[in-house]
């Protein structure tokens, strides 16, 4: 169509084309505008353009990561795995009438067995692209009717989620812990570092302390959605999660339940005494080297009641009944009673105040002595005469060591140095959270008691009774004779004296305990050992004095009028044992804090157990027959609770 | 002019090179490319935003192209004798349309049949440009260039004030820029152009600055809204500024070769009305840089083959009716593109052929083919006078 020019072009009038070339500038002008807006849009911020408009239509939801397992020192699972069924709620699907939704949450509050308020709060807001989970293992029943009315529930989906499980329930709960979602105040903590918020943390004991092994890393799923946020349903690529490490730890499987069976069976005990026998702990460490071989509390939660995906405020509360949630193994400090004597035999024979044949505690009458003007007795005012440590150590003599303590006041903190040396009064440094620091008291330290008690309760012009000398007062040589027997302000935990006893049994090594073993993938291939400290050696004592404890501690075990020998005197392997019997602050004997704290000795499996019963009454009676009990499981023996029946403390 | 005689008017050849002549000449075929082209741009780009919307607009299309060729067929001149006949048409539909829109309680920009709805205020484009081409045609000798100026716009002024009401602000626009092409074109002087222009300026400042500041609305509140909201940008997205925003980020994301299919902002509802305003953000977003640099080509073709037309018309009539016919193509290129681009207001224009919507397809085919028979009246009128128009 295109003709070649053969003529005479058309004359366009001069005016007409200039107006016209003008307007062709122009739209030349405008072009290049919008090309340079283009190419500026396009090419200059397109990549920035793409990520935003990615962000707009992509959203993020995190796939939890399977967690991993804790097992025993021989590969028993004590924490692992499940998949439940979960009945989660779709926040696109609800109806949008805020009457309808409170009438859904009410079936569904009926259909699931869970409070339509808590339906409601777990709902408020309800914008997660992640389905909100109301609750795991949903009775077949209930699932049925779900099925059945399903239109009736729009929202509602089934689906199978990894869910810990602790296969022992109670079993250690404290120790290994639960899981469930990050408390917003844990965000910052150094455990949870990189944790987002809304992820499944361990709350508690193991799994708090080693969460960042356990944890794994969460996948990722994105899903697009539209301008209105509904999914469009197109699948993006997904991140796979990978599973967390499992923690092996020092933990014997069999020890730990018989350790729960035998605290549970000296607070029967202590009830049977008529003792309110409320709460019990225990710990067993391999001596040499610190491992704990079991270690648990009593009364204790179920982790797996906990551990779910929804846990209801009822199923919290019942949980934490009894102040289940404190590890009385390692958070709780009471005083110790005469489990402590053996401390202050080490004391005082390191500091030549006595010497093993030296004899002591003759009472002038009634099993009483008096320092300062006040009276110290013997337990049911029995009168022992004088005699020597072994014989003290046997029969629990109070007066010996009332005597070694008013002594050992003169020359200072003589007591004291020894026992912080054997690990009390500090945090033992084992790998789980929330250790007590327990209290050695001496005279500095009353002093630092009143200061803080001042600086917290005593305000200028203000009248109370204890200001300004302090409730603790100065030290006298009467707080110093109590010590000596684990009475006064000593606090001890249950874990502090196992460790001091190791010492004695070790041949004087503080060792540090430790759980955690070792670090291993899904099939057991070693990642990381995780070993505990190595043993610190004491000082070096007189090797004789060592024995001449270890012989009280036995004669007391397994000898006829050693205060455990009605226990342990049929035992058929060397036990070296104390009981203590700790009168606590309320000065009520029913208040009584029963102790056992023992080892026995073995070329291979040597242990040491100590054992607690909260106001459980003599230390015989109620704590020296779980020990039994805890030591017939580790060698292997029959397991036969022996009640004791001595009354020295 | 004196006839030439290097083509000799031969008795014989000279019906069957007539006949040839208008057969071949009769159209422009750089004008029919860039619409054919534009057409085909606007299949691709609804079948990925809106793919319902595919044979819907291939109808339009088609019908339009068989208006542009009867169009071209038809000698435009002879529209003359009914400019006031054109006039009333257009005054009375939008006045139809308002009335409508009244009894519906609600804005109305069309007059719903039962299967298509007839937008009057995009016909009125059309005859708009005829009318006041016929205007300044026949007025030019009687009445001073100052009288025929403020006639012209007062013409104008009349239907354009009454589409905006509609509500539909940007074919008010287009309006009077199709009545200040003609004056241009028509070599009113620049003095009164610029008079002309700067009344405007300071009547759309009076009504979105001052008039709302007492309380007096030309416009619609949301009219003030969308002509100053690209702004200041709004994350409410059901705002106009939002859907601008989104355009620019759909347009930006296209990057040089664009997201084809993974196309999200126009696909998934970020930029509402992608299918109708928003077209150019489809082809931005989907075909990237690369395929808005071919639509705008285009555009660019067919501006150039009308300003040609506007050169080469055989009368003053033929090159008025052009110049409106620029105004309006380069007028609703640019500004809807702006738009999309976030640099002009959002002013609810289409984008001429590439926009979803049989009225404004129909009407710019109308123009096309009104452009095609001033192409082909002035092919003919040069042929006859011995001379050939070139490219």
């Amino acid at each position: 169509m295109i003709e070649r020019p053969i003529g005479q072009r058309t004359p366009v009038p001069p005016q007409l084309a200039r107006r016209v070339e003008i307007l062709g500038v122009l739209a030349c002008v405008l072009f290049a505008i919008i090309l340079l807006r283009l190419w500026y849009l396009q090419v200059l911020t397109g990549p920035q353009n793409v990520a935003t408009a990615n962000a707009n239509v992509v959203r993020t939801i995190a796939i939890p990561a399977p967690r991993g397992l804790i097992l025993d020192r021989n590969g028993k699972v004590l924490a692992g795995v499940r998949q439940a069924a979960v009945a989660a709620i779709a926040c696109s699907e609800l109806p949008s009438s805020l009457a309808r939704r409170a009438s859904l949450y009410r079936a569904l509050g009926v259909a699931l067995a869970i409070p339509a308020t808590q339906i409601t709060k777990a709902l408020t807001p309800c914008d997660s692209f992640a389905p909100i989970v109301l609750r795991a293992d949903i009775p077949s029943a209930a699932l049925i009717y779900l099925e059945e009315h399903k239109a009736q529930f729009p929202g509602l989906i089934e689906e199978q989620i990894a869910v810990r499980t602790y296969p022992y329930d109670n079993l250690g709960a404290q120790i290994l812990g639960y899981v469930s979602q990050i408390n917003t105040d844990d965000l910052g903590l150094p455990n949870f570092k990189g944790v987002p918020a809304g992820d499944i943390v361990g709350q508690q004991g193991l799994e708090f302390e080693y969460d960042h092994y356990l944890r794994g890393t969460n996948g990722i799923q994105r899903v697009q959605v539209d301008a209105s946020g509904q999914p469009t349903g197109k699948q993006l690529a997904a991140t796979p999660p990978v599973a967390g490490d499992d923690l092996k730890t020092t933990l014997d499987l069999s020890l730990e339940q018989e350790g729960m069976a035998a605290i549970a069976e000296g607070m029967k005990l202590a009830h049977h005494n008529h003792y309110p026998g409320v709460a019990a702990a225990f710990v067993a460490l391999d001596p040499d080297n610190g491992e704990v071989l079991a270690i648990g509390s009593l009364p204790a939660f179920n982790p797996n009641v906990l551990s779910q995906p929804f846990v209801s405020t009822a199923a919290y509360d019942q949980q934490a009944a009894g102040d289940s949630f404190i590890d009385r193994a390692i958070s709780s400090a009471y005083p110790t009673g005469s489990t402590f004597k053996p401390i202050t035999a080490v004391a005082a024979l390191g500091a030549g105040i006595i010497t093993p044949q030296t004899i002591l505690g003759g009472t002038p009458s009634d099993g009483c002595a008096t320092y300062s003007g006040q009276s110290f007795c013997n337990s049911d005012g029995a009168d022992y005469g004088p005699n020597d440590l072994d014989r003290a150590l046997q029969i629990s003599e109070d007066t010996y060591f009332y005597q070694v303590g008013a002594e050992a006041n003169a020359r200072g903190d003589v007591i004291q140095k020894v026992a912080k040396s054997l690990g009390l009064g500090a945090p033992t440094g084992i790998d789980l959270p929330d250790e007590a620091t327990g209290d050695v008291p001496d005279a500095s330290w009353v002093k630092q008691q009143d200061a803080a008690y001042a600086a917290a309760y005593c305000k200028p012009h203000q009248h109370n009774p204890y200001c300004p000398a302090g409730p603790y007062q100065p030290w006298t040589i009467g707080q110093n004779i109590q010590l000596a027997t684990g009475q006064g302000y000593l606090l001890a935990t249950p874990l502090q004296m196992a460790v001091a006893y190791s010492a004695l049994a070790n041949g004087g090594k503080l060792v540090t305990p430790h759980i955690a073993l070792q670090v291993e993938n899904s099939d057991g291939d070693l990642l990381a050992a995780l070993p505990g400290p190595s043993p610190r050696p004491l000082p070096k004592g007189d090797d004789a004095y060592l024995q001449t404890i270890l012989n009280g501690l036995h004669l007391a075990a397994q000898s006829p009028g050693g205060t455990s020998d009605d226990v342990f005197g049929s035992f058929p392997r060397t036990v070296y044992g104390k009981t203590g019997t700790a009168q606590t602050v309320t000065n009520n004997a029913n208040d009584d804090q029963s102790w056992y704290v023992a080892y026995a000795p073995d070329r291979t499996r040597p242990i040491v157990v100590a054992v607690t019963i909260e106001k459980g009454g003599f230390g015989d009676q109620a704590a020296a027959p779980a020990a039994r009990l805890i030591l017939a499981n580790w060698f292997g023996l029959p397991e036969k609770v022996v009640e004791g029946t001595s009354t020295s403390r | 002019m004196s006839t030439s005689a290097l083509k000799p008017r031969s008795t014989a050849a000279d019906s069957g090179h007539a006949l040839a002549a208008r057969m071949a000449i009769g159209f422009d075929p750089w004008l029919a490319l860039a619409t054919v082209g534009l057409g085909i741009c606007s299949l691709v780009a609804i079948h990925g935003a809106a793919p319902g919307y595919v044979s819907r607009q291939a109808v339009y299309l088609g019908l339009g192209l068989l208006v542009m060729a009867v169009m071209s067929r038809f000698d435009y001149s002879r529209l003359r004798e009914f400019k006031w006949g054109i006039y009333a048409l257009l005054i009375l539909a939008i006045l139809l349309v308002l009335a409508l829109g009244a009894a519906a309680n609600g804005a109305e920009r069309a007059i719903n049949f039962s299967v298509v709805s007839f937008q009057a205020s995009e016909f009125g484009k059309v005859a708009l440009m005829v009318f006041l081409a016929a205007v300044v045609v026949d007025s030019s000798r009687r009445i001073s260039a100052t009288v025929l100026t403020a006639r012209v716009m007062a013409l104008a002024l009349l239907p354009a004030l009454l589409v905006i009401q509609e509500p539909d602000l940007g074919s008010g626009l287009v309006y009077l820029a199709i009545a200040f092409a003609i004056l241009y074109i028509a070599s009113v002087n620049w003095r009164q152009l610029a008079t002309v222009a700067a009344i405007g300026v300071t009547a759309l400042t009076l009504a979105l600055t001052v008039g709302p500041a007492i309380g007096v609305h030309v416009l619609h509140h949301y009219q003030e809204q969308r002509l100053t909201g690209f702004l200041h940008p709004s994350q409410n997205p059901r705002s106009d500024a939002f859907q601008q925003v989104q355009s620019v980020i759909a347009i930006g994301a296209g990057q040089k070769t664009g997201r084809g299919a993974n196309a999200t902002q126009t696909s998934l509802g970020l930029v509402g009305e992608s299918p109708t305003d928003f077209i150019f953000t489809v082809v931005g977003e989907r075909l990237g840089f690369v395929g808005a640099a071919v639509v705008l080509s285009l555009y660019a073709l067919m501006i150039w083959r009308a300003l040609r037309i506007v050169a080469i018309a055989k009368n003053l009539f033929g090159a008025l009716i052009a110049a409106g016919a620029v105004a309006m193509l380069m007028f609703q290129v640019f500004v809807n593109v702006g738009m999309t681009l976030g640099i002009m207001p959002i002013t609810g224009v289409t984008l001429p052929l590439m926009s979803y919507g049989g009225s404004s397809v129909l009407a710019t085919f109308l123009t096309l083919g009104l452009l095609q028979s001033i192409y082909g009246q002035a092919r003919t009128a040069a042929a006859a006078k011995g001379r050939v128009l070139r490219f």
